[in-house]
């Protein structure tokens, strides 16, 4: 099996994870901010860490980031995800980390630190995913 | 705030056993903790129904293992499989026995991961970040080792030196696994898993067990052998980044000063004074996090800390004498505290660190913990 061929890894939907992928799905990403302190929260969840409030709202994000670490894969693991492959530990600017993947190039020693932008690959199975790209490409 | 200085030698370890490690898929988690157990008695000499406290960790049920063993406790502990709980466990079991919840509790692990063929990684274990392509645990481990060599210029070379001093360690000691020596050309030419970590950053998949008898300071001194006491002990969790395992921004040093602080403290010794270390090894990196956090050297200086050979033993810091997670057995941080009993009794044989009585045992994970053992 090959990778156009493979099944994008679904993801682990809990109780609070719907609205995320369905905004991904629109290509205009939403998180959860809290409405008390206005901290933003990823993964999704049913309370702000912060203040314990459950006044929630799903807001958009900037889609600006930067790249925390980043990773190479050369064993294989998933049927979707033939090596070699990138892995990257985002800071989105809103506060939280998020793991994704770099398109376009793939990570250097010049890489940590460098400002990220949002983009929304489509999988060749037709799964929409949250990716970065270098900020000015 | 409390600590736990309370409880300053007043717990001994008077009894370690282990099995052989390897692949053994004519027994199971239960055949390999009643293994175990049995070498553990022996050691210590304690009638076996003189146990009344059972702490089992990735034994399937411990009720299961009670019934094999024919206890029947009055305290009961079981955790899950996950490397960090080794210190945990042993410090629940030590405020256990304090508190007089227990006389003599016997603490058991398990791992049937080699036989089972048991992956960490891929559509064995879904999580959160498999639609990137993101997983194994291994991979945090390299995202953290990759920034720790932006900021501070830490080399692979030097990484190596950590793979490369517990091979020479598992070569001395007759138990381990991985019986041939390596260098650190050798660690450079392994094939890469998670770039930057290759395949000797890992550690092994193997079965085994090993159990460790734990009582109070004044029953410890009718047993066989002379009892190790725990003198110190420190802890603190980092939750901030729980949804990606294994990981941490700052690799773990804020959390690891404070376990410092905790673990010197009440031991009332400092680094300079450890005369061997035992450092939970599940991916190399995690040994120069846990030294830049203890304050072995300043943070972001553990790449030089460990060149040349300061890990072996006869080195500056003799570390995982046993070969750890990486060479000798993939027991979760459970071994290595065995090892640094069996150091402080001068049973080391080959591998023995000359008069060894400060031995620390350390784990820079998502719950940080560390203890001090000494001589009683």
């Amino acid at each position: 099996m090959n990778a156009t061929e493979a099944k994008t890894p679904r993801p682990v939907m809990g109780l609070y994870d719907k609205p995320m992928w369905e905004s991904i799905n629109a290509k205009a990403m939403r998180l959860q901010r809290c409405r008390t302190c206005r901290t933003w929260l990823y993964p999704p969840g049913p309370a702000c860490p912060r203040c314990l409030s459950c006044e929630l709202e799903w807001a958009p994000v900037s889609g600006r980031g930067r790249v925390v670490s980043w990773v190479v894969f050369h064993r294989q693991y998933l049927p979707a995800y033939p090596p070699p492959y990138n892995a990257i530990s985002v800071r989105l600017e809103e506060g939280p980390c998020m793991i994704s993947n770099l398109e376009g190039a793939m990570p250097d020693e010049e890489s940590i630190g460098r400002a990220v932008r949002l983009v929304y690959a489509t999988m060749p199975d037709g799964m929409v995913l949250p990716r970065f790209v270098l900020d000015g490409t | 705030m409390s600590d736990g200085r309370q409880l300053k030698d007043r717990i001994a370890i008077v009894g370690v056993g282990n099995t052989r490690y390897g692949n053994f898929p004519d027994t199971d988690d239960y055949g390999l903790g009643a293994h175990a157990f049995r070498s553990a008695i022996e050691d210590c000499g304690l009638a076996k129904d003189r146990i009344d406290g059972l702490l089992t960790c990735r034994v399937p049920y411990y009720a299961r293992m009670g019934e094999i063993l024919g206890l029947n406790p009055r305290w009961t502990a079981a955790m899950p499989a996950h490397g960090r709980m080794s210190g945990m466990a042993i410090i629940e079991a030590a405020a256990a026995l304090d508190a007089g919840l227990c006389d003599y509790a016997a603490l058991i692990y398990a791992n049937i991961g080699r036989s089972r063929r048991v992956n960490y990684g891929g559509d064995e274990s879904p999580g959160i970040w498999d639609p990137w392509g993101f997983t194994s645990p291994g991979a945090a481990h390299a995202l953290m080792f990759q920034r720790h060599r932006a900021l501070f210029g830490t080399s692979t070379r030097q990484l190596a030196e950590v793979s490369v001093a517990f091979r020479h360690h598992a070569c001395l000691n007759p138990d381990a696994v991985m019986k041939q020596p390596i260098t650190i050309d050798d660690h450079e030419a392994a094939r890469p898993i998670t770039e930057p970590l290759r395949l000797l950053d890992f550690c092994l998949i193997n079965d085994g067990a090993v159990c460790i008898i734990m009582t109070t300071k004044e029953r410890a001194k009718d047993l066989k052998k002379r009892p190790v006491m725990i003198s110190g002990i420190g802890a603190r969790e980092a939750y901030g980044t729980a949804s990606i395992p294994n990981f941490d921004l700052n690799f773990w040093y804020d959390q690891m000063r404070d376990v410092g602080t905790q673990v010197y403290g009440m031991a009332g010794v400092a680094p300079a004074d450890v005369d061997a270390f035992m450092c939970y090894d599940n991916f190399s990196p995690t040994v120069l996090f846990s030294l830049e956090g203890l304050g072995f050297c300043g943070q972001g200086e553990a790449g030089s800390f460990v060149e040349g050979g300061a890990l072996k033993v006869g080195g500056r810091l003799p570390t995982n004498t046993d070969g750890g997670h990486l060479s000798n057995s993939y027991m979760q941080g459970w071994a290595l505290n065995v090892e640094a009993v069996r150091q402080i009794r001068g049973e080391c044989g080959a591998r023995q660190v000359k008069d060894a009585e400060v031995v620390q045992y350390a784990g820079a994970t998502p719950c940080c913990r560390s203890i001090i053992y000494t001589p009683g």
